[in-house]
């Protein structure tokens, strides 16, 4: 005690918080990396954009401030409010999909099954593997005339449609593989999330007379909800932001069936090099998920229990 | 309400480990029966077999004779209190006690009222709209025995819920739920490594170890007539001090005898031990509180165990002292009172009534016979 205290004295004085000037400036120094790739690679750029959103700018001549334009525009431009449609359809079927998807996975690995390892893998796998790879072979498999898909629903006598060359089809595809690469990962979450819960409290609703279902709704559930709860949020950014099956598989297409806003604010911006409305897009895409992300934190703050 | 428990030949084993092995016993309607060994002695895998959380491998398991061996833990009508007591952190201590009867569809009100009625006898009353997170280890406590009280279950079983409180909160505990017991009677099996708690709130108590019953008795049969050397020692603190030693002629008493240490036998014992046959080492059984100093002249007294040796420690605990002496190769420790406590490195003589002394067979940790003479025994 008395050796220490001159210590912590001393520690007090230099360092503010009760570290040494040393330690601070090793600290900020760690902190630096992270911190100047953020500003460089995310706020500079989104601020860039934010500025941009209200400019007309060809990525050649100088921008040109037009204040609201871009805006007003979207207000009669039917492709933008089709991508909108298009953005609500894909999250809002893609998203309670991948999260009952991967829990019910999570609750079925989360027992004492043989091959326990071998299952948790091959659902993983798919998280790991390129999304460009994941979306060339989908398309393959998905192919009308040659594709795996249809020679097996052919092998049950069913006709299988075009599935990326219909209108009607593309976007279920789409939301299929997507789910598909998706739940691997959440389902990890679910899966550390389940085997947190106290057995202990599995066996008291037991012996209180609680059968299976009921333990998963009186306890499992509501002990795993904060992790469904960041699940949800995580899948509904990450699907909001969607760009990469789209792109590779459909384009967008077929009658901008599967353009959704990131697709169509690329087009925009990067195509007909239309920096400005691109950005503009952007801007109401951020907007849209934070209304959205904050709508549901505070369902969520009543809604988990734990 | 209340039943009874029948295990017949109950044994679980896991994979090549046998946990619990060849159990038989009979828990009476009413009965408080305490089950008490070291850890991995069986006791928790017992009481989860009957709890229906652990499958059994062999053997019946009845309740109120009823087979329930294939019954699911919820179709027993037996209530649990974990160690850590697992109350459901999510919902409220309200919400705690009245999971089980919402699961059997009881009115509301009928919820509501033995809610109140069992709150109102653990001091729960003003906790109800609390969460688990919320409350001091002993509130958590009556909450885990009120979930469990309130169901008006055939069987409590109780699995060490006093080990995660402090010493005083456990000692106020144990009274509460003997008192409890009393009120609710309902047979409940208690199992604890404690051996003051299965000496203070045991109608019965069943020792085990190594997944095998070594004694059931009440407490004081357990304590005063041990089966086995186990038993004496797990019994007891500090607990009973154990000698090597071998039987000689002493005058015309059989004695036994070693470095320091001279036991005249009583003739009961005497008779005992050469019925049984043993060859000639025993050990010899002596508790703490049974020696005390006497560094008189004219020892040894025929009557009397005499140990002489050298004082190691003194430990004072106030108004005893434990006296730690060596004598020989054994160690003793003896319980006296603190005003006469010998300063260490001194040459003591501790005595006791030859009467006080156990006896066991060397080979098989038998108890062969002790002059003890229960008071309970003397009065029937």
């Amino acid at each position: 005690m008395t050796a220490a205290a001159p210590t912590e004295g001393r520690r007090r004085r230099r360092g503010g918080a009760g570290y040494t000037r040393k330690e601070v400036l090793v600290a900020y120094g760690l902190l630096a990396v992270p911190l100047l790739g953020t500003l460089l690679f995310r706020i500079l750029p989104g601020l860039g954009s934010f500025w941009l959103s209200f400019t007309k700018w060809n990525l050649i001549t100088a921008p040109e401030v037009v204040g609201l334009d871009n805006f007003r525009r979207m207000l009669d431009d039917p492709l933008f409010w089709k991508a909108t449609l298009n953005t609500v359809y894909y999250v809002g079927v893609t998203v309670p999909l991948v999260v009952v998807v991967s829990l019910a996975m999570a609750l079925l690995l989360n027992r004492k099954i043989r091959g326990l390892g071998f299952f948790r893998t091959v659902y993983f796998l798919p998280v790991v593997s390129s999304m460009v790879a994941v979306a060339v072979m989908w398309r393959w498999m998905l192919n009308p005339d040659y594709g795996l898909v249809n020679a097996g629903l052919a092998v049950l006598g069913i006709d299988g449609p075009s599935w990326l060359g219909d209108s009607t089809w593309a976007m279920p595809s789409i939301i299929l593989v997507s789910v598909w690469r998706e739940v691997g990962f959440y389902m990890i979450i679910l899966l550390a999330a389940l085997q947190g819960v106290p057995r202990n409290l599995l066996e008291a609703a037991a012996i209180d007379g609680a059968g299976p279902w009921q333990r998963f709704w009186g306890v499992t559930f509501p002990m795993i909800s904060p992790s469904v709860f960041l699940v949800s949020i995580m899948a509904l950014i990450n699907n909001f932001q969607a760009f990469d099956l789209m792109y590779v598989m459909t384009e967008g297409g077929p009658q901008n069936a599967t353009t959704n806003l990131v697709v169509y604010l690329y087009q925009q911006g990067f195509q007909y090099f239309d920096i400005g409305y691109g950005s503009a897009i952007a801007l109401v895409l951020f907007a849209m998920i934070l209304a959205v992300t904050l709508v549901q934190w505070r369902v969520g703050e009543r809604r988990v229990v734990y | 309400m209340s039943a009874t428990v029948t295990y017949r030949d109950i044994t679980k084993s896991y994979g090549d480990v046998t946990a619990v092995r060849g159990f038989d016993l009979e828990v009476a309607d009413g009965e408080f029966l305490v089950l008490v060994g070291p850890s991995g002695c069986g006791k928790s895998t017992l009481l989860r077999m009957t709890a229906g959380l652990e499958r059994i491998t062999s053997g019946d398991l009845e309740i109120g004779g009823r087979r329930v061996n294939d019954q699911e833990a919820g179709d027993r009508d037996v209530a649990m209190v974990f160690q850590n007591y697992a109350l459901y952190p999510h919902r409220s201590v309200r919400g705690n006690l009245s999971y089980a009867l919402r699961l059997r569809r009881l009115p509301r009100a009928v919820v509501d009222r033995k809610v109140e009625a069992v709150a109102g006898m653990l001091e729960l009353s003003d906790l109800l709209d609390r969460r688990p997170g919320q409350l001091s280890g002993g509130q958590a406590q009556r909450v885990a025995l009120g979930r469990a009280i309130v169901r008006q279950p055939a069987v409590f079983l109780m699995d060490e819920p006093l080990s995660n409180l402090d010493a005083k909160l456990r000692a106020q505990m144990r009274t509460e739920l003997v008192r409890l017991h009393r009120t609710v009677r309902t047979t409940t099996i208690y199992v604890t490594h404690d051996q003051v708690e299965a000496m203070t709130m045991g109608t019965r108590i069943v020792v085990l170890d190594k997944g095998e019953l070594q004694q059931v008795g009440t407490p004081r049969e357990v304590y005063h007539r041990p089966a086995n050397l186990f038993v004496a020692t797990f019994m007891g603190a500090p607990p009973m001090n154990v000698i090597d030693a071998g039987l000689q002629r002493v005058g015309d008493d059989l004695a036994a005898v070693t470095d320091g240490v001279v036991a005249p036998l009583p003739p009961s014992v005497a008779r005992a031990v050469e019925a049984s046959g043993t060859d000639r080492s025993v050990v010899l059984g002596l508790r703490p509180e049974d020696l005390r100093v006497d560094n008189s002249p004219d020892l040894p007294r025929p009557d009397e165990v005499t140990v002489v040796g050298e004082v190691d420690v003194v430990e004072l605990l106030g108004g005893e002292a434990y006296l730690h002496v060596l004598c020989g190769a054994q160690r003793l420790t003896a319980k006296i009172p603190a005003d006469t406590e010998p300063a260490p490195g001194e040459r003591v003589r501790l005595v006791a009534p030859r009467s006080k002394a156990y006896l066991f067979d060397a080979a098989t940790t038998r108890l062969l016979g002790t002059g003890h003479t229960d008071p309970v025994e003397v009065s029937a």
